[in-house]
């Protein structure tokens, strides 16, 4: 086995602001990689694994200065001395969004760039074009404009674009996800045959691990805690300790009480057509949240769940049907989306939270120690994306709406920062509805879920949830 | 091999030009073809382009304001259907973006605001009205300099503010300038 | 939003080579300039609203005769007073509104203004932009801008999802009833406008990374995997050259 990847005592800060200080993030990571190893490295969101990509890249300092030590090389050489752009060859990545990575508008385009930037030949170009889309079973995509892709099929899409360029080392950042268990074994199975080295960032335990040989590490307080070093049960506690897997016992919510049932929404035979050229179009027949409920909203990218949502909310407006939500106007609800900077323009956390209401500076202070944010001076868009997360929320949180919806705003967030949320909310709402495509985050908060595929609602899952779901599926994942 | 210290600002990199370029270009084509307020009286719309062009001439300065400015209108000229004018607006607007991010490049205040936006706006409705009146008479070309002032009016107004409102809520901003 | 203008055809012009067409559409700019008779420019107009009617049909000809309709409006309105030369056509009460001369050259700017917006009309229905920005390149366009529009490109449809969203999540945060005032409007948006622009600034460092990754700012010289497929070009031009030469002979002569 020959040595590729060597990373010795690295720590990262990252650069201070006023009012803003960084813990430090990276600790004395230590790592010693082979030439064909495949190793996953897990983390709850925050512990630093998509910074740790980054510094393998050479991104950083390039890009973000901070304080940087410790030893990190590939084959010997420093990777410091490389600038990213001359690296297409040895390391290559696809981060988390696949958005931020697509450049062109037609998938052979953009599976070509990186081989255009390498000076090759239109022949050779061709040949591994042909190849990564053969590889990758996306053919069909050729054609196709990215942007037109689901969320799956662009990280299909940026896989075949690293397949082509063909580099040493792969790291994938929490890709696995979004692809289905089949086709994300058969892949890495591939580079692994094909003596690549991939190293897979997660936050969640998959299954599909467990069907390759790999090694485990888990990233936590700054280092890596080697999983062939500590006892099986140790490491399955460590694991349920940092919520990478989910466990179904979260006790801290009371079970609904049915005595004097309130309905918050109602809708019966609801139809909403989408604008553009869309396959399908949303046909609820029935769907309803009492007063004190849990229910979760699971589907698939594209299903149509946030837009149900979003028509509960108000902010879309039905076509036909029977919509009604208790409070009348749209202001009974909030809506917390994924993306927490859609909501975040001020300077700072306090001005943030104050807009439109009229707080004392104690409402202020207690809400900040609720929902753990820096402190008041901070300007919110320099804070953590968990820290933003939390700053979204606690803006509803003092706007004391009846409903809260949540679109899949797990995302970016730990397991115990979910809880707490889901916590703070429950005192305040009358209602919860959380949308996810992952099946066990809906069981382990709801009383109920409804499962929806293409804009219709295909079951709705009252007692025994657990078993239930997964009699209806039997597969291998639970990420719809 | 590694860069030498005075390119080692992000602002220097060629990928890093081409991001900001590409990047406001598509905020100036949004502001410009989707984001329009009916004026109260009237049925005129008035877009914010100018805005666009503005807030990045504040804050990104002179040539990304001349090509983003020039681009990012020009885009939207041609998915709204007036693809003959996307040369010349390409100009109007690229100019105007470039004397803004001149004449405000060291310091703003009063006399540079008010130079900045009479420039912006002779330049502006100026090559327009010279191009129209060529393409269709200078008698009806009149026609058209109103709504520019007014354009430029809507530009200043928001983007001047809007550009210190972005720049107090994310002060990295201040190293994008080139 | 709506980021494509070509229409889905399979006419000759749908066929012909992208430069070629750029270069005639720069000509037929030209001529519509050039001090023809107005027999020669309508000529030429019908000519060309003919090859739009073949190549996309008739009802989608008429789209850029919409299009322009305020400005004819203007011109007829705007033009005649502006000519006392000539015959008198039209007197009311004594003042002259129409000459021939005024006449004659309403005409000649309705022609113009109209004829060229349908040259580019016809041009980006016939011909995509990817194909387009080919074409610009082949006339030596740097590839760096070329590479700048084309993610512009991309990037523009996703920032119109971002910005109805960002819209949407300030929906529900203020209560906004409908303000019909232009300053409070203005006000109301502020705070999106706001978050639509970190938003996009805060993705210009990650693209940015993204492109290096992905070679840009290497030494290495590129090469091109999109090449505008058509050999028949040296062939199309000499044709069209000759056909495009007799024409302007014969509208200058008539």
């Amino acid at each position: 086995m020959k040595e590729i990847l060597k990373i010795e005592n690295l720590k990262y800060k990252y650069p201070s602001y006023p009012n803003l200080d960084f813990p430090q993030l990276l600790n004395g990571i230590n790592l010693t990689i082979n030439t064909g190893d495949f190793i996953v490295i897990l983390g709850k969101p925050e512990t630093g694994k998509s910074t740790l990509l980054k510094i393998i890249l050479s991104l950083i300092p390039r890009y973000t200065k901070g304080i940087l030590s410790g030893k990190i090389e590939y084959k010997g050489i420093p990777v410091a001395n490389y600038n990213p752009y001359d690296l297409i060859e040895k390391i290559g990545a696809v981060f988390q969004n696949p958005d931020e990575q697509i450049f062109t508008t037609s998938c052979d385009t953009e599976i070509a760039f990186a081989l255009e930037s390498l000076g090759l030949n239109r022949e050779e170009m061709i040949r591994r074009v042909n190849k990564s889309f053969e590889v990758l079973k996306i053919e069909h995509l050729r054609n196709r404009n990215p942007a037109t892709l689901s969320g799956g099929e662009k990280k299909k899409l940026l896989m075949a674009c690293l397949y082509a360029a063909n580099p040493q080392i792969w790291l994938l950042d929490e890709i696995i996800d979004e692809l289905d268990p089949g086709s994300a074994l058969s892949i890495v199975q591939r580079l692994i045959a094909e003596k690549r080295t991939v190293i897979l960032f997660s936050s969640k335990m998959l299954n599909i691990f467990k069907d390759i040989s790999c090694n485990f590490f888990i990233l936590k307080n700054g280092i890596l805690l080697a999983a062939d070093k500590m006892k099986n049960s140790d490491f399955n506690m460590l694991m349920a300790d940092e919520g990478l897997v989910i466990d179904n016992k979260h006790e801290a919510l009371t079970p609904v009480q049915r005595l004097n049932p309130e309905r918050m929404v109602l809708i019966e035979n609801l139809k909403y057509k989408y604008p553009g050229n869309i396959d399908f179009n949303l046909h609820i027949d029935n769907f309803h949240i009492e007063k004190g409920e849990i229910v979760s909203l699971a589907g698939k990218n594209g299903s149509g769940k946030s837009t149900l949502g979003k028509l509960i909310a108000g902010l879309k407006e039905k076509e036909s049907g029977l919509l009604s939500v208790k409070g009348k106007n749209n202001l009974s609800c909030a809506y917390l989306f994924q993306n927490p900077d859609y909501q975040i323009f001020l300077p700072t956390v306090k001005d943030e939270l104050s807009f439109g209401l009229k707080l004392t500076d104690i409402e202020i202070e207690d809400t900040i120690s609720k929902f753990k944010l820096p402190n008041r001076d901070v300007p919110p868009s320099l804070m953590s994306y968990g820290a933003r997360k939390r700053l979204q929320a606690a803006v509803y949180y003092l706007m004391d709406r009846d409903i809260y919806i949540l679109d899949e705003a797990d995302a970016g967030l730990s397991l115990k920062d979910f809880d707490m949320l889901i916590n703070i909310l429950y005192k305040k709402a009358k209602s919860i509805l959380i949308i996810s495509h992952n099946l066990d985050l809906c069981t382990r908060y709801s009383n109920r879920v409804y499962l929806i595929d293409s804009g219709k609602i295909v079951k709705e899952i009252e007692t025994d949830l657990q078993n239930t779901l997964d009699t209806y599926f039997m597969t291998e994942s639970s990420n719809l | 091999m590694s860069d030498n210290e005075n390119n080692s600002s992000i602002k220097n990199f060629p990928a890093f030009k081409i991001a900001s370029l590409a990047i406001l270009i598509a905020v100036t084509t949004v502001f410009t073809y989707i984001i329009r307020i009916p004026i109260a009286p009237t049925r005129g719309y008035i877009n914010f382009g100018d805005v666009a062009i503005f807030f990045t001439a504040i804050t990104f300065g002179p040539m990304t304001a001349f090509l983003a400015g020039g681009l990012g209108t020009a885009l939207a000229d041609l998915f709204a259907g007036y693809a003959q004018w996307a040369p010349i607006t390409f100009f109007a607007h690229g100019l105007q973006g470039l004397l803004i991010g001149l004449i405000l490049r060291k310091k703003i205040n009063i006399i540079g605001i008010v130079f900045s936006f009479l420039a912006a706006t002779v330049v502006m409705a100026g090559i327009y009205y010279i191009t129209a009146g060529f393409m269709y008479g200078f008698g009806p070309a009149l026609a058209e300099i109103p709504g520019n002032i007014l354009q430029n009016v809507a530009g200043i107004a928001v983007g001047l503010p809007l550009a210190a409102a972005v720049r107090k809520a994310y002060p990295p901003i201040q190293n994008y300038k080139w | 939003m709506i980021t494509s203008t070509f229409i889905q055809g399979n006419s000759f012009l749908h066929k012909a080579d992208p430069r070629l067409k750029t270069s005639i559409l720069l000509c037929t700019v030209i001529l519509f300039f050039l001090p023809l008779s107005i027999t020669a420019m309508f000529i030429f107009f019908t000519g060309l609203v003919l090859i739009s009617i073949y190549s996309l049909g008739f009802f989608k000809t008429l789209l850029p005769f919409k299009m322009v309709l305020p400005i004819i409006i203007f011109v007829i309105i705007l033009t005649p007073p502006f000519f006392k030369d000539g015959a008198s056509i039209l007197i009311i009460k004594n003042i002259i509104i129409l000459t021939s001369e005024g006449l004659l050259h309403t005409i000649r700017l309705i022609l113009r203004v109209t004829g060229i917006t349908i040259s580019f009309y016809i041009f980006f229905s016939t011909t995509s932009i990817n194909n387009f920005i080919l074409a610009l390149e082949w006339f030596k366009l740097p590839y760096k801008a070329a590479l700048v529009i084309t993610i512009a490109l991309r990037y523009i449809p996703s920032m119109v999802i971002i910005y109805n969203n960002i819209q949407d999540a300030h929906k529900l945060r203020s209560s906004n009833t409908q303000k019909i005032y232009f300053w409070k409007k203005i006000n109301n948006m502020f705070p999106t406008l706001v978050s639509v622009l970190i938003h996009s600034i805060k993705s210009i460092p990650i693209l940015s990374m993204a492109l290096e990754l992905r070679g840009i700012g290497s030494a290495t010289k590129r090469s091109q995997f999109n090449i505008i497929k058509s050999n028949k070009m040296i062939l199309q031009i000499t044709i069209s050259g000759v056909i495009l030469l007799l024409v302007i002979l014969v509208a200058l002569l008539i």
